[in-house]
């Protein structure tokens, strides 16, 4: 085989020359790809293992090349998990911002790894903690099982005793501009664990992004069943725990807004 | 083919395993009875799996959180307010308790003497003391009034009359210093 | 509120949290209240420092008064923020009880220098050009 290879060598030489019969040649599909120099950036990534409970949570740093990873965090987290410590823990599915999975603090905000951008700058390090005050499984993975036991108790699901007799509910294009940037929320937990009311009182402060869904059902023209839900926030501590630090709408991953959801709901309490 | 398509050598150690359909019960009840000896197992109550489930929930840690949190106008803010009132308050509540404890030490003739006899240096420190919590606290009452009745509120709308307060408590806390 | 351990959950993974007794008091009635409370100041404050070389007693306590109660709500709120009595069942009452008191007496105190004495607008202003 060797013997021939220069042969051919020689042969595709003499087809460059002759460019004009031959549209490609073998040395030309072969192209060197382009060697970029290494561009090691520091991930100091939130690590605790329940299998050894007793050791404390600690900071463990890893350094990778920028110019090898894909864009994102997640990509990062990823190639970290393949290439070097394949204990690294973190949840993540669709990576490209839907399922609400990948949602961790990175660089001291809420957000979701898959959509942050990882900052080209080498000489600052990244750092990468879970969600703020939750109880934590393993690693990045906090447990959200209060979280979605909130959500359940505000009743997501439409509630009319008086179907129409035939057809849907019908609403108007009005009505329905008013779900508008209720409706999108993917239930990432980013804005209610970026909230210091939720870190100090979790267990009976419902946190943004529950409340926004509380009101996402209330404003809805087709549920019938408004006043129930909104006597359910009558009490100190569900919904009054919001004291518009707005931490919520600064944090959302998808640019939605829980804090102007909460205050009309208190408008309409009041107005009750 | 199928071992073409799989991976590793398990399917194909698998098909060897199987393939001598001879003696099939005497191997498996031999396999089966090796396979008794070398693993124990025990039995737990449904409501066990709770209990071990929630012995491992109490040794889990809290992850941190305003140690780690970036500070932003939002929440420093927010903080702020409520540093600021309090501290108004504990002042408003100390003279008057003071006052009604030991109206003698505290009337006003004594209290505007002993302000009036310390240095002027001291005297600006106070009034900055005193004016910067009270102007940022009022003007981020506004804010938080203008909030409850639906104006302001995106993080656009936040950040521009957060600004505007910051802006605000400044000039206003140099004009009181000089009155 | 039982004093449940907060990583073990009330019921199963599959019970939605429960809501406690509606009462608008402590709910609309409350904030609505403190809402107005904190708007009426706001022109009250202005005029204060528009009248600031004159003593008038009825304003002084008016606004005295809704100064104290504008603390007081501000500090139960924060009592309720970090100091809840389902958290903390020997402090937290101690804590609010305390400052029922202290209201109480800032109230007294206020009343009695606003009557006895020059009143709380003229102190400040006094004091700021001592």
């Amino acid at each position: 085989m060797s013997v021939l290879r220069p042969a051919i060598r020689r042969l595709a030489k003499a087809s460059i020359v002759d460019a004009r019969s031959f549209t490609t040649s073998a040395s030309r599909l072969q192209a060197e790809p382009l060697q970029k120099p290494a561009s090691n950036k520091e991930f100091k990534i939130y690590r605790w293992n329940p299998d050894e409970p007793a050791k404390k949570p600690t900071l463990q740093s890893y350094t990778i090349d920028l110019n090898q990873t894909g864009p994102m965090v997640l990509d990062a987290l990823i190639k970290i998990k393949n290439e070097m410590d394949p204990t690294l823990t973190f949840r993540r599915s669709c990576r490209e911002g839907i399922c609400g999975s990948c949602a961790m603090n990175i660089n001291g905000q809420n957000t979701l790894a898959c959509l942050c951008r990882i900052d080209r700058d080498t000489s600052k390090d990244s750092k990468i903690y879970p969600l703020p005050h939750m109880y934590i499984v393993k690693d990045l993975v906090p447990d959200l099982t209060q979280f979605y036991k909130q959500y359940k108790s505000i009743q997501p699901y439409l509630q009319n005793d008086n179907p129409p007799e035939k057809g849907e509910f019908l609403q108007s294009q009005e009505e329905r501009r008013k779900l508008d940037g209720l409706y999108e929320c993917i239930l990432c937990a980013c804005c209610s664990t970026s909230c210091p009311s939720y870190w100090w009182n979790q267990d009976e402060y419902l946190g943004p992004a529950t409340l926004m869904q509380a009101y996402r059902w209330i404003a809805d023209s087709r549920d019938s069943n408004g006043a129930k839900r909104k006597e359910y926030l009558q009490n100190e501590l569900s919904m009054y725990r919001c004291h518009t630090i707005f931490n919520c709408s600064r944090t959302c991953p998808k640019g939605l807004n829980p804090a102007a959801a909460i205050a009309k709901i208190k408008l309409e309490l009041a107005a009750d | 083919m199928l071992s073409t398509r799989a991976l590793g050598l398990a399917p194909s150690l698998r098909q060897a395993a199987f393939s001598p359909a001879r003696n099939h019960v005497l191997r498996n009840v031999i396999r089966s009875s090796i396979a008794k000896r070398s693993i124990q197992t025990q039995s737990l109550k449904p409501e066990d799996g709770t209990t071990i489930l929630n012995k491992q929930r109490l040794q889990r840690p809290s992850s941190p959180h305003f140690t780690i949190y970036e500070p932003q106008l939002t929440w420093v803010g927010s903080i702020f307010n409520r540093i600021t009132g309090v501290g108004l308050s504990v002042l408003l509540y100390g003279f008057s308790l003071a006052y009604l404890v030991a109206p003698g030490t505290f009337d006003s003739t004594h209290v505007i003497e002993f302000v009036g006899g310390l240095p002027d240096a001291v005297k600006y420190a106070g009034k900055f003391i005193l004016a910067l919590p009270f102007t940022f606290h009022s003007f981020n009452g506004i804010r938080h009034l203008l909030w409850d009745s639906g104006k302001f509120l995106t993080v656009k709308g936040a950040y521009s009359s957060g600004y505007a307060v910051l802006g605000a408590t400044a000039i206003s806390t140099i004009v009181l210093m000089f009155q | 509120m039982s004093l449940v351990a907060v990583p073990i959950y009330k019921g199963t993974v599959n019970d939605p949290t429960t809501f406690p007794p509606p009462s608008k008091t402590h709910g609309s009635y409350h904030w609505a209240f403190e809402r107005l409370l904190s708007a009426a100041l706001v022109p009250m404050t202005v005029t204060a420092f528009a009248t600031s070389g004159t003593n008038y007693p009825l304003f002084d306590g008016i606004l005295g008064l809704s100064l104290i109660i504008h603390s007081h709500i501000g500090f139960d709120s924060s009592i309720v923020d970090y100091l809840h009595p389902r958290k903390f069942p020997v402090l937290g009452p101690i804590i609010r009880w305390t400052l029922r008191a202290a209201t109480v007496g800032t109230m007294v105190g206020v009343y009695q220098f606003n009557t006895n004495d020059i009143g709380l607008t003229e102190l400040i202003s006094k004091v700021w050009t001592a």
